[in-house]
């Protein structure tokens, strides 16, 4: 069924994205990442302009990211503070996002930015992730309990930063700077790649800020929600480019996605999920950088101003 | 059927007081004046009749609004493919058809036809600095219209005019799902010859309705608003979806 989006002024199969979405939605359910690195490529594959895809995938995450983020809150898994310190970082980045996402359509090369960004993130991320779990997996069994308390020390530089806090839920005492600036950078990316960063933000939480690992995933989802809802405002308010019909599809999807993988998540081992997650996000990178790379059938492109 | 219906009666019309030549020798109308895009819009027919003095050629060109588009080349950079070069276009027809009574190279000659805006080769395409070389620019017009015959929105070869008698004329035009909204122009030339005898013009509007204008309207006017009413829909979604799994 083919449904025109009133935004982006165009019409799409709406099947075409609810299933995207209830795949990504299925992942999610089992891998538990947002997805929206799966969405946003795909739906400016689709002939989407980049600016409302990724304004509309802002509010999707909102969606999957209080859908997450209540289950941990109930647990009080949720370090509300260094969060919120975060939160303030991402704020900011989101406001340069938006800024850095103007100019670079301005100049011509969001398509190319985009691609890029997704190259470098996924590519590293991924292959991250399969040397991790390929070693867990021939050494299974040595460790698999790992210490609550994490003793990693933060490098001297870190230290001499000023504005000390102390996070007692977390049991960290440093600067704001260390948490607020990977806010920052979260809300760079949320801003111009219409991802939640999660994928990002839980290692650098883990091995930059050594907060706990039962608080991580809750943390990062209280901060992408207001994240992701601040983008959303400003992508509606500055760029015109949120498309609510588009939204929905992409939530109802996401929703009813998440319900399927998370009931499937239980006949699948962690360490099997994280490899075929690993595996799909190369690929996606894969397929990503190929397209930088090989020469494209058609040199041109126009764009009415 | 409706345009069925149409013609029947001008058919009819025409059977019963017949035109006089000379006094008005082009008559032409549209089957619908505006085209509608709703929430289920896949693309439009345009149907436009009209009465000629017989013997006579008829061009009929449509034009959609008018913005400045940038055409971009990619070139290679440290092995990637980015865009390099760019120029644009000022006022360049948004949407673009046209159909002939009869085949494009028998059709008056070629800079007539280009004085009258007949035919994509006819368009005037103006780069807004003239800094560049002239076969630069023509290259860059070649690709600006491969890329909007891509999407639809310049036709690949004119369509026909379609003689239903000696003077009653029909033309059907196609507007697809991605046509961009504004006023059209619609132009129909009689040609004797290779001159242009009378020319009428037409106006179209093509614009979104009912539901997907109220979203458009609002999300305009009221921009907040719209946001909260997106992010209020995705918070109730997320805590719907986490009820229902029963994750908490």
């Amino acid at each position: 069924m083919q449904i025109y989006l009133p935004i982006a002024e165009m019409a799409v199969s709406a099947e075409t994205i609810f299933l995207l979405s209830a795949f990504v939605g299925f992942l999610s359910g089992v891998f538990g990442v947002g997805g929206g690195f799966l969405t946003t490529p795909f739906l400016i594959f689709t002939g989407i302009p980049p600016a409302v895809a990724v304004g509309s995938q802002a509010s999707q995450l909102v969606a999957s990211g209080v859908s997450g983020v209540l289950g941990h809150l109930r647990r009080g898994n949720v370090d509300i503070k260094i969060g919120t310190v975060m939160l303030a970082g991402g704020m900011i980045g989101s406001f340069f996002g938006i800024m850095i996402f103007k100019l670079l359509q301005y100049l011509g090369q969001i398509d190319f930015a985009l691609s890029f960004l997704y190259v470098v993130l996924l590519g590293s991320v991924g292959s991250l992730m399969i040397v991790e779990s390929l070693g867990t997996l021939f050494k299974r069994r040595k460790k698999n309990v790992r210490s609550e308390f994490n003793v990693q020390r933060v490098s001297p530089w870190m230290a001499r930063l000023p504005y000390k806090m102390r996070f007692p839920r977390s049991k960290l005492y440093m600067s704001a700077l260390i948490p607020g600036g990977i806010g920052f950078v979260g809300g760079l990316l949320t801003a111009i790649m219409g991802i939640g960063g999660g994928f990002l933000l839980v290692p650098a939480m883990i091995y930059i800020l050594g907060m706990p690992i039962l608080l991580v995933a809750g943390t990062s989802l209280y901060q992408i929600i207001f994240v992701t809802a601040l983008a959303t405002i400003m992508h509606a308010v500055f760029n015109n480019t949120v498309d609510i019909m588009l939204a929905s599809i992409l939530i109802c999807g996401s929703v009813i996605g998440t319900q399927i993988g998370v009931s499937f998540a239980r006949f699948i081992k962690p360490l099997h999920a994280r490899i075929i997650l690993a595996i799909l996000i190369m690929v996606v990178c894969i397929q990503l950088g190929s397209q930088l790379f090989i020469r494209p059938a058609e040199l041109f492109s126009t764009a009415v101003l | 059927m409706l345009s069925g219906l149409f013609l029947l009666l001008s058919c009819l019309i025409m059977a019963v007081a017949p035109v006089r030549a000379g006094a008005e020798s082009l008559t032409v109308d549209l089957a619908k004046d505006h085209v509608d895009i709703t929430t289920g819009f896949t693309g439009a027919e345009l149907v436009l009749f009209g009465m000629a003095e017989e013997g006579a050629d008829v061009a009929v060109v449509i034009r959609g609004p008018r913005k400045d588009v940038i055409v971009r080349q990619k070139g290679r950079f440290l092995g990637a493919w980015l865009n390099r070069e760019g120029m644009t276009f000022e006022d360049v027809p948004l949407f673009y058809d046209y159909a002939l009574s009869r085949p494009e190279d028998e059709f008056m000659d070629e800079a007539s036809r280009h004085n009258h805006e007949i035919g994509l080769s006819g368009l005037p395409f103006k780069p807004q600095s003239g800094r560049y070389h002239k076969e630069m620019v023509e290259e860059f017009e070649k690709a600006l219209i491969r890329n909007r015959q891509a999407i639809g929105l310049f036709p690949q070869e004119p369509r026909t005019v379609s003689f239903l008698n000696s003077q009653l004329f029909k033309v059907v035009m196609h507007v697809p799902a991605n046509v961009p909204t504004g006023t059209y122009e619609i132009q129909t030339f009689l040609v004797k010859g290779k001159d242009v005898k009378e020319v009428r013009t037409t106006k179209l509007t093509v614009a979104q309705v009912g539901f997907s204008a109220g979203v458009y309207k609002f999300s305009h006017s009221y921009a907040f608003s719209y946001a909260l009413l997106c992010l209020s829909f995705a918070v109730f979604a997320g805590w719907f979806s986490n009820r229902a799994s029963g994750r908490g």
